[in-house]
């Protein structure tokens, strides 16, 4: 039976009209539009800071915003990373091996009026190191602060900070430490994770979570008004939406480029990619404790000589990174042209394997947490490939990053790793000390006697000619009898919209005081 | 009737206590958030002194006795990666996903029933081979490529709106067509093959012999019958939209509760985890209950059923 021809006109018009009426009439109350405009400049990063409250974060995402609210003492200089500029500093000088004096500005004042001093100084080094009265615990931000014993007030300009040893890292810590107001943490703890109130060149405007942080310059900062009015910081987790949100002009700036877009930025018309070299260093950790083949120096130095990272870098990397003879890039402390990197030399890895008992190879395990590090899968499977042609096979599982997390806190890691450590300091004692030094509680899979006196000599010494030198040594042992497979120092890389001026940093911070708009 | 509504009341406590049991359970097998706060080199001192703070020392019971009640007085607790409290946080994105779900919806429903009213009548033609065509094509295809197209084609090539954020009404546009898609197609699916077994029948036949009017016909005959099944599946793709949309929201900076599970669900921060979770089902499991309620007023059959259970 045929159905009943009915007109499909009326049909047809409510699908049109429809068509026209149904998304506007879907919207209603909102918040207000933001674009890049002539004095606004829009960043887009892939996280949404987690915090005002600068001492209790430490990701970089939360930190690029809140150093626009909150001043360190000192900051690393933008062209030269082994340098410090005083900001609420003028002036330090060493009193001895542990002590160090600071003179500081004059005349600072925090948002609500109140003003930045010495006592304020003891103030924040007193909440770090959890020393407040009734602090039960420091903020997250402790970690690096560990070797700091206090601080003293000398008179309203001038403190004296005191370490439990001497720190070669004094000042790159400082750096990271954004002073906030004496009293913030017991008058309101809520208010000081949710509104800054800094000594820096913005105020903020609003944050929407997860949406956007909207900040007006301060005309009246003690370091001269910026030059950038408005400055807003996007979040955009997508990738792809970073990338097209930059073409079509509505933002300025945004970080994470992957090598693959740069030629598709630059051709855009609309933005150029910057890069610049990273503080992170990539390695393959090898687990030298508990894997039977990997006690034996010659087998390590075997997966060393097996990997052409050079390829890798030109080839996965598109060229963005960095050989490492060891883990000290050319703009580290204690970097030197003679530590030569190992060379890609498949023979020498065969005779070494063969030399050390395994002329057929063996078989082993590498974690790689996935979307971490920058095509951190893709460099984990060349070098699986290249071990594959010496015969060591080695299979990579990829994890989720929490599993990856699990399973170096609680030291049951297989064979190897891949990883990239983030090195702030600009010196690689730290890592050293973390991932080298004989320990089972850390991140070190890996002891020698002789490289832990090297290690720990490096830490403790001031005088920066005899440090560097004490590195030169480390490096030396450490290419000798390698704890890691040595690959490279990332490059970052920022797709940068024409209209601006901005120098991107080697510590990967975004800091838009220094930038300004042509024109 | 008494009886009936406490019972299903008395069920809907317990699915969501079973609910509470099953989010607080799985959230920590996922393992434990001070992995994620602290870095690979914080020393051990302060990794045990910020597990204490936490309470991630006490023995689960416990720690699920004290979440319990909390979350009876309202209190979810601290969110671990965004310090505020965890509750407020939620709340704080559910307007944004209500937007957009409602907009997707409506997109949906205007557009999926007029389109599957158009196969139905032309079934077996150029017109229902089209339509059909393209639906399963928007149905086959994944929403992050329909999303990234749109921003390329829209945003970045023409410009005529902004390739993400919740800023202005413009923005809500390509989000909401991306996510209305899956329930357009289903919405006009249902419709096709509903109002197709509806025009068949002997009261429509009745109608157009009598001499109404062709659009009365379809309106008051075709469609009323036509539309129940269509109804039930709208309801059902609400819940859907207001559960969060993960990957719409990540794409275009959406700012709504999916994205912020995701980020949760990255940072292994439980209160947040549990608070979404938690909201959402209470959400369905209300609207399953009055859509019950309301069965049971408007429906003789089931008035009856409960009676004879009774």
């Amino acid at each position: 039976m045929k159905p009943p021809r009915l007109s499909p006109r009326p049909v047809a018009v409510a699908l049109v009209a429809g068509a026209i009426l149904a998304v506007p009439a879907a919207s209603f109350g909102r918040d207000a539009g933001t674009r890049a405009t002539a004095n606004t400049v829009v960043v887009a990063q892939s996280v949404d800071p987690t915090t005002m409250d600068p001492q209790n974060q430490r990701e970089t995402t939360t930190f690029n915003v809140l150093i626009h609210f909150y001043d360190p003492l000192v900051l690393r200089n933008t062209k030269n990373p082994k340098k410090f500029d005083g900001i609420l500093a003028t002036k330090w000088r060493s009193l001895s091996p542990t002590k160090t004096q600071f003179t500081l500005r004059k005349g600072v004042k925090y948002d609500d009026g109140s003003a930045f001093d010495a006592a304020n100084v003891k103030y924040n080094i007193d909440r770090v190191l959890g020393k407040l009265p009734g602090q039960k615990t420091p903020p997250l931000i402790n970690f690096q602060f560990t070797d700091f014993k206090g601080a003293t007030v000398v008179n309203p300009t001038t403190v004296i900070i005191q370490t439990k040893s001497p720190d070669p890292l004094l000042l790159a810590r400082l750096s990271s430490l954004l002073m906030i107001p004496t009293g913030s943490v017991t008058k309101d703890p809520n208010a000081l994770a949710a509104k800054p109130n800094g000594t820096g060149p913005y105020t903020l405007v609003t944050w929407d979570r997860n949406n956007q942080v909207v900040m007006k310059a301060k005309p009246n900062y003690f370091r001269g008004a910026p030059r950038i009015t408005n400055v807003i910081f996007k979040d955009m987790p997508d990738d792809a939406s970073r990338l097209a949100a930059l073409q079509a002009g509505s933002v300025d700036l945004i970080s994470n480029l992957p090598p693959a877009n740069v030629s598709q930025v630059n051709s855009s018309g609309q933005a150029a990619a910057r890069s610049v070299p990273s503080a992170r260093i990539t390695s393959v950790w090898l687990n030298t404790l508990d894997t039977p083949q990997l006690k034996k120096p010659a087998v390590r130095q075997a997966l060393n000589y097996a990997v052409d990272v050079n390829t890798i870098i030109k080839k996965v990397m598109n060229g963005y990174a960095l050989r490492t003879a060891t883990i000290v890039p050319p703009y580290f402390f204690g970097y030197s042209k003679s530590v030569k990197p190992f060379g890609y030399n498949p023979d020498k890895a065969k005779r070494l394997l063969k030399q050390a008992g395994f002329p057929n190879g063996f078989s082993m395990k590498m974690m790689v947490p996935a979307g971490r590090y920058l095509l951190g899968e893709q460099i984990a499977q060349a070098v699986s490939g290249y071990l594959g042609k010496v015969g060591v096979k080695m299979k990579v599982d990829i994890v989720d990053f929490g599993v990856f997390a699990k399973a170096t806190q609680t030291r049951k890691i297989p064979a190897s790793f891949f990883a990239g450590w983030g090195e702030s300091f600009f010196s690689p004692i730290d890592e050293a000390q973390v991932a080298i030094l004989c320990g089972t509680k850390g991140f070190s899979w890996y002891c020698n006697k002789s490289v832990d006196k090297l290690i720990n000599s490096a830490a403790t010494t001031i005088n920066q000619a005899k440090q560097d030198a004490t590195i030169v040594k480390m490096q030396r042992a450490i290419l000798k009898d390698p704890p890691f497979i040595y690959l490279f120092a990332y490059k970052d890389i920022y797709g940068v919209s024409k209209r601006l001026n901005w120098t991107p940093r080697t510590d990967e911070t975004i800091y838009m005081d220094e930038a300004s708009l042509k024109g | 009737m008494g009886r009936y509504f406490l019972r299903r009341l008395l069920q809907a406590v317990v699915v969501l206590w079973l609910l509470t049991l099953i989010v607080f359970a799985i959230a920590r097998l996922s393992g434990n958030p001070v992995d994620l706060l602290l870095p690979q080199g914080a020393p051990p001192s302060q990794r045990v002194a910020l597990v204490h703070q936490l309470g991630l020392d006490q023995p689960w019971p416990v720690q699920y006795v004290k979440f319990l009640g909390n979350a009876l007085q309202g209190d979810f607790g601290q969110s671990v990666r965004f310090h505020t409290s965890a509750i407020s946080l939620v709340l704080s994105h559910v307007p944004a996903t209500f937007e957009l779900a409602i907009a997707a919806l409506l997109i949906a429903v205007v557009l999926g029933i007029p389109l599957g009213i158009l196969a139905a009548l032309f079934r077996g033609r150029a017109v229902d081979y089209g339509t059909t065509t393209v639906l399963t094509l928007g149905q086959a295809m994944p929403s992050f490529w329909l999303a990234i197209l749109l921003i390329l084609w829209l945003g970045v090539d023409l410009r005529w709106l902004p390739v993400g954020g919740r800023s202005g009404m413009d923005s809500l546009i390509m989000p909401a067509v991306t996510l209305s898609i899956v329930p357009l197609v289903t919405i006009a699916r249902i419709t096709r093959s509903s109002v197709s077994s509806v025009l068949p029948q002997d009261y429509v036949r009745t109608a157009e012999a009598k001499g109404l009017r062709r659009h009365t016909v379809l309106v008051r005959h075709v469609l009323r019958n036509g539309l129940i099944p269509v109804v039930t599946v709208t309801g059902i793709a609400m819940g859907q939209l207001l559960s969060g949309a993960v990957i719409t929201e990540q794409i275009f900076t959406w700012p709504g509760v999916g994205w912020l599970t995701i980020q949760a669900i990255e940072a292994r921060d439980y209160a947040v985890v549990q608070s979404v979770t938690l909201i959402v089902a209470t959400i369905i499991v209300a609207l399953n209950l009055l859509v019950d309620f309301l069965y049971f007023s408007l429906d003789p059959r089931i008035r009856e059923s409960q009676a004879a259970l009774a």
